[in-house]
């Protein structure tokens, strides 16, 4: 009976002692910014878990010791924990793995049960929590609590392992396929998270639907315009969008500058020639003005003479000096100076 | 004598059968249905490499796995299939040199298992920018 006693006392003392601990290390998790969680391993992976930087998008699938900033031991019980304190104060993305025991420390392995990584977002202020203890695999299901953006981090991982299980009739795969990028442009549209935003904007295939959705890129791109991140001057690098654009700008703006300029030099020219008739005009003497003012009205030599009452021969020699003194040939290029 | 030998010869035979029977069991789960299987050593090399894996029209399923060690360099590994589109990559980087005394591992692998693998040459090319290591293909088709 007394035995009997002394383990429910037992069992008691250890319920409460779990409770304390867990109550501790929730306040803990709130007091101060960790990335910590309880690992559940094989034998064949060393109890270490490592921490890396990843820069940007594309080196999501890329390993070398320099990425890794951080390592932790994994206790008894799992448990492993990172400070933030060193982590960036904007978004990042970083990468959880773990390696086997006959592997080296950087090693990556994609796909399969031993997937040996996981994604997520951290900043120097984020708590992040990570749970695989519920998984068949390394990380095939695993929970990511903690710091709200890795929740949209999550949903986007699901649309695009839907892709890829989509369905292998090519008509119905590729329709999948368009809707599902089109629910990713849509969370790359809506969400507020830099890192969220373009994570799902990366993977919707945008390279290859740019020209199709060139407005929707643009005004991506103007709302996003103050981040200077990593991730986003990478993209900018892949966009054909601000090139084209600012191609076309200055197509503009050169053809304008050389209508005007040519405006400009017609002007100055017709101006000048106006000038030159005018000067050369002040040479005549006053009858060949006013023969010359007959002759702009289109009157025959005939009628000029007729008119002035002046002899034939008389009409002809004033009509030679002007030629010669406007510097023309014929009564049309007397007729056409204003 | 000749029964004394008859003798040792069945008793050899029944220990020798089992570890014969199991090496075979461990060669065909290595490489049942295996269509590639390439073990690629590199030097110092920076030449692009295209491994071709060829599916016919009844392959059902393809598995393929690509596992590459590098002591230096920059070693990336993509995987087309026959038009050209791009199904995984990775890369791995040893910021060591190959003439360094020190000894640095990086390790990629990468494990895919295609259904209904579209007919043709798939493709996986190795990009390495003077990497010494070494990379194994198996590919798998059933």
């Amino acid at each position: 009976m007394s035995s009997r006693v002394l383990s429910i006392n037992q069992s008691i003392i250890v319920q409460l002692l779990s409770i304390l601990l867990c109550f501790n290390s929730f306040s803990q998790s709130k007091s101060e910014p960790i990335i910590n969680g309880k690992l559940q391993l094989d034998s064949i992976w060393e109890p270490v878990v490592y921490l890396s930087h990843i820069p940007t998008f594309n080196d999501m699938f890329t390993m070398s010791n320099e990425m890794i900033i951080a390592e932790a031991k994994i206790d008894t019980s799992g448990y492993f924990i990172f400070p933030t304190e060193a982590l960036p104060n904007k978004d990042n993305l970083f990468r959880l793995h773990v390696s086997k025991k006959d592997a080296p420390s950087a090693s990556l392995i994609i796909g399969g049960n031993e997937e040996n990584h996981i994604f997520f977002i951290a900043n120097s202020r984020s708590s992040v929590f990570i749970d695989n203890t519920g998984s068949v695999g390394l990380f095939d299901k695993y929970i990511l609590n903690g710091y709200k953006p890795n929740d949209d981090l999550e949903a986007i991982n699901e649309i695009i392992k839907l892709s890829e299980q989509s369905d292998t009739v090519l008509l119905k795969k590729q329709f999948v396929e368009k809707t599902l990028n089109e629910q990713l442009r849509h969370i790359a549209d809506t969400s507020s998270n830099a890192i969220v935003s373009l994570y799902a904007l990366n993977n919707s295939k945008f390279e290859t639907t740019y020209l199709s959705n060139q407005l929707f890129y643009e005004n991506y791109l103007e709302k996003w315009k103050n981040e200077d991140s990593t991730y986003f001057r990478e993209l900018r690098t892949k966009l054909p969008r601000q090139e084209k654009s600012s191609s076309t700008f200055w197509l503009i703006v050169f053809g304008l500058f050389f209508f005007i300029l040519g405006f400009a030099i017609n002007y100055y020219f017709s101006k000048r020639k106006s000038k030159s008739n005018n000067s050369h005009l002040k040479s005549l003497s006053i009858q060949e003005r006013k023969i010359f003012q007959l002759i702009q009205l289109g009157k025959s030599n005939k009628e000029i003479s007729e008119e002035y009452n002046i002899g034939l021969s008389t009409v002809k020699s004033h009509v030679s000096n002007i030629y010669s003194k406007l510097n023309i040939k014929s009564r049309k290029e007397a007729m056409d100076i204003k | 004598m000749k029964n004394a030998i008859k003798l040792f010869g069945c008793v050899a035979l029944f220990f020798l059968m089992p570890t014969n029977v199991s090496a075979q069991q461990y060669s065909q789960k290595q490489c049942s249905g295996v269509s590639t299987m390439r073990n690629i050593e590199f030097n110092g090399s920076s030449d692009v490499e295209e491994i071709k894996v060829e599916v016919s029209d009844d392959t059902e399923n393809m598995s393929l796995n690509v596992n590459g060690t590098i002591k230096s360099g920059y070693l990336t590994v993509e995987i087309y299939d026959p038009k050209g589109k791009k199904h995984g990559n990775f890369s791995i980087e040893s910021q060591l040199k190959s003439s360094s005394k020190k000894k640095e591992l990086v390790c990629g692998q990468m494990q895919k298992i295609i259904e209904d693998p579209m007919k043709g040459d798939w493709v996986v090319k190795l990009i390495p920018k003077d990497v010494s290591g070494e990379i194994s293909i198996c590919a798998m088709q059933n």
